[in-house]
């Protein structure tokens, strides 16, 4: 791993510096494009709906960030971004691609505002990834409707 | 007016065009293009006034169409608005020395927006009553 920051230099018992920033960014991007508050959470939604998306970041650290939705507030948010009669699951999909994008490119501007970074382009993922001791994983409740979760994987 | 609205999600084209409209651009008309080489198409087919692109995209990045519209005579004077999640403090420096007209970092607002947009805006409005006139 490469460059000042270490996004994985947390250990057991520590507050990770970088969860707030997120939160500052998740808040902000709820609110900005879907007109909804965010607020940390500490644990995952029970919902079994979910949709996820995924995304590299390749470059000053090299790990693998996930951004998971229940179905029903992902249809709550692509409501207010695009209107009733234009909601189809692809549209979704999109929508959440573009969501962690956002969250990705915002959280690590902030982390590395003076230094190049890269991040592949985001894409929807099928099957739900599971945690293990090299994942750190932030939670979001959103409007009271559902909570979404970014998992950060070092690679 | 037209207006050409790059990025590769449906969901930030729709977003930006919503905000567009909400800080004036009502009778604009508008073009999207899913990257770089959808939008160097689209230019060549229209007479464009306005650019909005993101970063990071499939087939061509932002930055490559930003360097080809300003080596390119008839594009060049075209103002491009960068709009990206990926534009920190490093990038932003870079993109305005090839000649972006600004870089507006996402997640934005209509109020965000109109900030970046609002000399643009009013020069356009000026056109417009020097028409009318």
């Amino acid at each position: 791993m490469t460059g000042e920051i270490d996004l994985f230099s947390i250990r057991d018992g520590e507050t990770n510096p970088h969860e707030q920033t997120l939160a500052k960014v998740v808040s902000a991007t709820f609110e900005k494009m879907g007109f909804m508050e965010a607020f940390v959470s500490k644990s995952r939604d029970e919902d079994v709906n979910m949709l996820c998306a995924t995304l590299l970041v390749e470059n000053p650290v090299t790990a693998k960030l996930y951004f998971t939705c229940p179905s029903k507030l992902s249809w709550k948010i692509a409501e207010n971004l695009y209107g009733l009669e234009e909601l189809s699951n692809e549209v979704v999909d999109d929508m959440m691609t573009e969501l962690l994008n956002t969250i990705a490119g915002s959280w690590l501007s902030e982390i590395f505002p003076h230094q190049s970074f890269s991040l592949s382009i985001p894409t929807s993922c099928n099957e739900m990834y599971h945690i293990d001791k090299k994942m750190y994983e932030y939670h979001f409740k959103i409007a009271n409707i559902g909570v979404v979760s970014i998992g950060l994987m070092e690679l | 007016m037209k207006i050409l609205i790059v990025d590769d999600t449906t969901t930030a084209r729709i977003f930006a065009k919503k905000c567009l409209m909400g800080i004036g651009f009502h009778d604009a008309e508008f073009i999207q293009a899913k990257h770089g080489l959808d939008a160097l198409e689209k230019l060549k087919d229209n007479t464009v006034d306005l650019i909005l692109t993101d970063l990071m995209m499939p087939e061509m990045d932002g930055e490559t169409l930003l360097t080809q519209i300003k080596m390119t005579e008839e594009w060049q004077d075209i103002p491009v608005l960068v709009v990206s999640s990926a534009g920190n403090m490093a990038r932003r420096d870079l993109l305005m020395e090839m000649g972006a007209m600004d870089v507006l970092p996402k997640p934005f607002s209509t109020s965000e927006m109109f900030e970046v947009l609002k000399d643009f805006l009013e020069e356009d409005e000026e056109e417009d009553d020097d028409w009318g006139d």
